[in-house]
């Protein structure tokens, strides 16, 4: 195979790809209400895909399309009634294409069975087909049997005339056909008003022209970008140094500094997406999972117009997609219960986004059983994960499910099975410089709050003065900054009380060793200057001596290359105002360290 | 390129060229491919918790790059001066900057002149040696930068 047909593959697979998510997004409204458009629109997409893949020679993608698209044919044609059994099957195609686009794309001639696909599909539309009949002959009183209603149409029906007869029995035939989707589907159409606002947008991505450009181009972007402002602060500072009192030229250095600001943000935004692309895949999982598990849900999704970095989009998807798939599973609670417990029959998941000052906001609530305190403290403590004489408070009880080992196979009954891979969620939000937050009330229902930045290579930072060096941390990293001069701290100086608690100290030069520093703390072991950063992960809070605090800053985030990076507590460099490298601090790595080395002190003592 | 076996490729020119420097008052070559630039010396900033001689970070035109002494790999003093360099090397693992005394020439050999691997005692590493050669009078010790320079764990432990 020549490269030039390889790279047409690859061209192809992108497009396909995004084809792919259009044919999910129409089958998603398909599930909701059955409208002319979007079948028109799906058949346009199979029709595409076919013509694509065969002109890239993926015979076997386009015989499949072909024959998914015979179908897609009937049902525009209003041949065949477009059921819930068929739109799900069409959402299988849709599993099978992706799966098939992947393959190509890797160059693996391994096939992907779909006989047994095409076997339903084609049961699918005799079945739609025979209702469809019914619908022309007169109802067979059978079909109505269990439909009260139904029958009590009919009945006026054999009083009508012969011409209004024929209408009427096609309304009570659709009428039937109706609720055996509503059946099927066990899902109530969404709000009209969120649906029109979705096809809104639909279409006004359709007028929005696109180019694809690879990742790594806009990466050298950006980093020239980034260079770039960096050069500008640099002539920032010579300039406050300099004092000069041209007008145009400080002039000129303070529009350079807006423009590069402003060149910096656009060239950040161009990798950031909309986050529907993971509302639409949750939405499918939802449905599929409610199905499956028989109870009724209905979505809400709000804000999916919100813009996120690519990458913590593609992160975010598997812990999204493990809290919905768990208050599905285990916070909706079965129709029986939820009438016992006067609530609607249907649950409800809502998820929504929200931009806020320092970064998104993602919420996944559910109005199921919610947490109990009680059984989870009392797990936490036969896990020997908190003391028995601890007193914690909410929050802090529920974020005892993010904990590693929390959670085992026997707690899925015991606790709504919740803490399953939480401590994976929370482990990649703690990654991508988040934070998780559980509401929850018993009976009500429970709360996830996810806060997220909204990129991942501009940071606001605190610059830090520690061995007469300057490094930066990450200000979303520390709780508080306290003068040690202000603090009450015991003989020892190895605690501080602060406001009613008592918080170990750590001094931070003792963490990040330096070639030289180690005279000069010998100098004075005991003194305990500077100023505490206090740190906290879950409930634990440590406060580390730094010499100063000496500024507060965006930062530039670069990543290391390879031969340094990796470091314990370090977890990037930049350059700083005056030009010089400086390093950035992982505080919560630093303190997570800290953490197992005090733990492991404990049980050795 | 760095290899000194490849040198029979007569085709390109570059390959026959090293860089000579000093550290401490012995004369080092490197293949000249090797080195991507030679920079005007500037004080790193440390980096916690590294080994003796990797004493911390610059910056290169935007990016950060690593330091490695190697005056102090070589057991020789550091003392600064006007001479003082760094070399920049790209390494499998990025780029990194190497400190030595002074660059000197970059000077031709031609593969009869270059000993490969003589038994002598250097006070380098043998894995990093390429070889000797004699250039006028003096002997000069070839060796292969980017295995003194990747080679090992920076990290102290």
């Amino acid at each position: 195979m020549g490269d030039f047909e390889d790279e047409m593959r690859l061209i192809f697979s992108d497009e396909a790809n995004d084809m792919l998510q259009k044919w999910e997004s129409i089958n998603l409204s398909l599930s909701k209400e059955v409208k002319d458009e979007l079948l028109q629109e799906l058949f346009r997409l199979a029709h595409n895909l076919k013509g694509g893949s065969r002109a890239v020679g993926l015979v076997d993608f386009g015989d499949f399309v072909h024959k998914v698209e015979d179908g897609i044919t009937l049902l525009r044609d209003k041949e065949v009634h477009t059921t819930a059994k068929i739109i799900s099957l069409l959402l299988r195609a849709h599993k099978i294409m992706t799966e098939m686009i992947l393959k190509a794309r890797d160059g693996s001639n391994e096939k992907v069975e779909f006989e047994s696909f095409f076997s339903d599909y084609e049961k699918a539309f005799e079945l739609s087909a025979q209702i469809e009949k019914n619908i022309d002959a007169t109802p067979s009183a059978a079909m109505f049997e269990d439909d009260v209603k139904a029958d009590d149409l009919i009945s006026t029906n054999l009083f009508q005339e012969e011409v209004s007869k024929k209408v009427e029995e096609i309304h009570v035939g659709q009428e039937v056909i109706k609720k055996v989707e509503n059946y099927q589907l066990n899902i109530e159409p969404k709000k009209i008003k969120n649906e029109t606002l979705e096809t809104n947008k639909l279409s006004k991505n359709n007028n929005q022209e696109t180019i694809r450009i690879p990742t790594t181009k806009l990466d050298q972007l950006t980093a020239v970008i980034g260079e770039l402002s960096i050069h500008q602060s640099i002539l920032w500072h010579l300039n406050s140094d300099l004092k000069i009192s041209n007008k145009v030229f400080l002039n000129s250095l303070q529009i350079g500094q807006k423009l590069t600001k402003e060149l910096y943000d656009r060239a950040l935004g161009l990798r950031m997406q909309p986050i529907q692309s993971i509302f639409q895949r949750l939405e499918r999982n939802i449905l599929e999972l409610s199905q499956n598990l028989k109870k009724e849900v209905e979505v809400i999704m709000l804000g999916s117009d919100v813009e996120l970095d690519k990458l913590v989009l593609e992160k975010m998807m598997d812990p999204l997609t493990h809290i919905v798939r768990n208050a599905i599973d285990h916070g909706i609670e079965n129709q029986i219960q939820r009438n016992e417990s006067g609530k609607s029959a249907k649950g409800t998941i809502t998820i929504s986004a929200k931009q806020e000052s320092s970064g998104v906001l993602i919420v996944v609530s559910d109005d199921g059983k919610g947490l109990a305190q009680n059984k989870i403290l009392k797990k936490a403590q036969e896990k020997g994960l908190v003391s028995e004489t601890a007193a914690l408070s909410r929050d802090q009880i529920f974020s005892l499910i993010l904990l590693p080992g929390f959670s085992t196979a026997e707690t899925i009954t015991d606790l709504s099975g919740r803490g399953v891979g939480m401590d994976v969620v929370s482990k990649t939000i703690e990654q991508l410089r988040g934070s998780i937050k559980i509401e929850s009330e018993e009976g009500r229902g429970s709360s996830f709050m996810i806060s997220l930045p909204t990129s991942l290579s501009i940071i606001d930072g605190l610059i830090i003065k520690l061995n007469s060096q300057l490094y930066v941390v990450p200000v979303d990293s520390i709780e508080e900054v306290i003068n040690a001069v202000d603090c009450e701290l015991d003989e020892h100086k190895t605690m501080i009380r602060l406001r009613q608690n008592v918080i170990p100290v750590q001094k931070l030069s003792h963490i990040l060793k330096n070639r030289n520093s180690g005279q000069v703390q010998s100098s004075d072991p005991n003194s305990c200057e500077g100023v505490f950063l206090v740190a906290k992960s879950g409930r634990e809070k440590v406060a580390f001596l730094v010499d100063d605090v000496m500024g507060q800053q965006q930062i530039v985030v670069r990543p290391l290359n390879q031969n340094i990076s990796g470091l314990k507590g370090i977890m990037g460099g930049t350059i700083l105002g005056n030009g010089e490298p400086g390093l950035i601090i992982d505080m919560t790595d630093i303190l997570s360290n800290y953490m197992d080395k005090f733990r492991g002190k404990e049980i050795a003592a | 390129m760095s290899d000194i076996n490849n040198m029979n490729n007569k085709s390109d020119i570059n390959q026959f060229k090293f860089l000579v420097f000093n550290i401490g008052d012995v004369q080092y070559a490197a293949p000249l491919l090797s080195v991507r630039e030679v920079l005007e010396f500037q004080e790193p900033k440390p980096m916690p918790n590294m080994v003796s001689y990797f004493i911390g970070v610059i910056n290169v035109r935007g990016s950060i790059v690593g330091v490695i002494d190697l005056r102090t790999k070589f057991h020789c003093p550091e003392k600064k001066t006007r001479k003082t360099a760094m070399l920049l090397c790209d390494t499998d693992l990025g780029p990194i900057a190497a400190i030595v005394d002074s660059v000197d020439s970059v000077i031709h050999l031609k593969p009869e002149d270059v000993e490969k691997k003589p038994p002598v005692h250097a006070k380098v590493n043998h894995e990093y040696l390429l070889g000797v050669a004699k250039n006028r009078d003096s002997l000069i010790t070839i060796i292969d930068l980017h295995k003194s320079l990747s080679e090992e764990k920076l990290k102290a432990s």
